[in-house]
């Protein structure tokens, strides 16, 4: 899709490498759920033709995002429960401190990728 | 894994009070998202992708419009934002259209975008494709 000589830049959030699958269910209990493609993406930038790579680890502001995320759902309960209902609320926020439990521990990770098309 | 259902009921909710409160004290911004993308990470890719008028940005996985149509409305880039819940997308149309931001928004999936090659300066999406 991209020119040559077009940009690319995005977030991923990924799980460590070598967590068990015990382990990655925990760590991964909240959306976006589909999150084992491991930190394998220089390569395969790199088979798609892309140059001028980097991987920055953005996983400390990740944690402070969603611990931020638990705090203003938290602070809007009364009226955001009542949208959601008691259920979707009550799990959400247990599943965004385990991801951010999870974060700390390095158990999961977010990383901004960049890259420029050759 | 969220359901086609799930993302209708989600975008139903853009705008209610208290979810554009949370949001803008998390993101610094009011999309009808529920992103770790802040606006100053939003800031850093418009830099990283040297957004600018005359540019054009695909944003995959755009949801409601956050982050694609700030950074078109930040920098004066075009952009094509792609999702495959319709919900979203209506709700980011009617947002571009109020910001003034052009551009378009296709309902398809980022593993199979019918979109020609070299078309675009740009391309950016949040935790999609993990």
């Amino acid at each position: 899709m991209l020119k040559p000589g077009g940009r690319l830049a995005f977030f991923v959030i990924t799980f460590a490498e070598g967590l068990t699958a015990e382990q990655k269910v925990w760590a991964g209990g909240h959306s976006p759920e589909q999150i084992d493609a491991g930190p394998g993406y220089p390569a395969l930038l790199v088979a798609a033709g892309f140059d001028d790579y980097a991987v920055t680890d953005v996983s400390d502001a990740y944690a402070e995002t969603v611990d931020d995320w638990i705090a203003a759902w938290d602070a809007e309960f009364v009226e955001i429960e009542a949208l959601v209902g008691v259920e979707e609320f009550s799990d959400r926020q247990v599943r965004l401190r385990r991801a951010a439990d999870a974060a700390r521990q390095g158990l999961r990770r977010r990383y901004l990728i960049t890259a420029v098309l050759l | 894994m969220s359901t086609p259902a799930d993302f209708d009921e989600r975008y139903r909710r853009v705008g209610e009070p208290a979810m554009v409160r949370a949001e803008r004290s998390v993101l610094g911004a009011d999309y009808g998202a529920i992103s770790y993308t802040t606006r100053a990470q939003a800031d850093r890719l418009a830099r990283l992708l040297e957004l600018a008028p005359g540019r054009l940005l695909l944003d995959i996985g755009s949801g409601a419009g956050w982050p694609g149509i700030y950074l078109a409305a930040s920098t004066g880039c075009r952009v094509v934002l792609t999702d495959v819940p319709r919900e979203g997308l209506l709700v980011a149309k009617q947002r571009m259209a109020d910001d003034g931001v052009e551009g378009g928004a296709l309902v398809a999936s980022g593993t199979a975008l019918p979109l020609r090659d070299g078309s675009f300066d740009a391309v950016t999406n949040s935790d999609v494709f993990c």
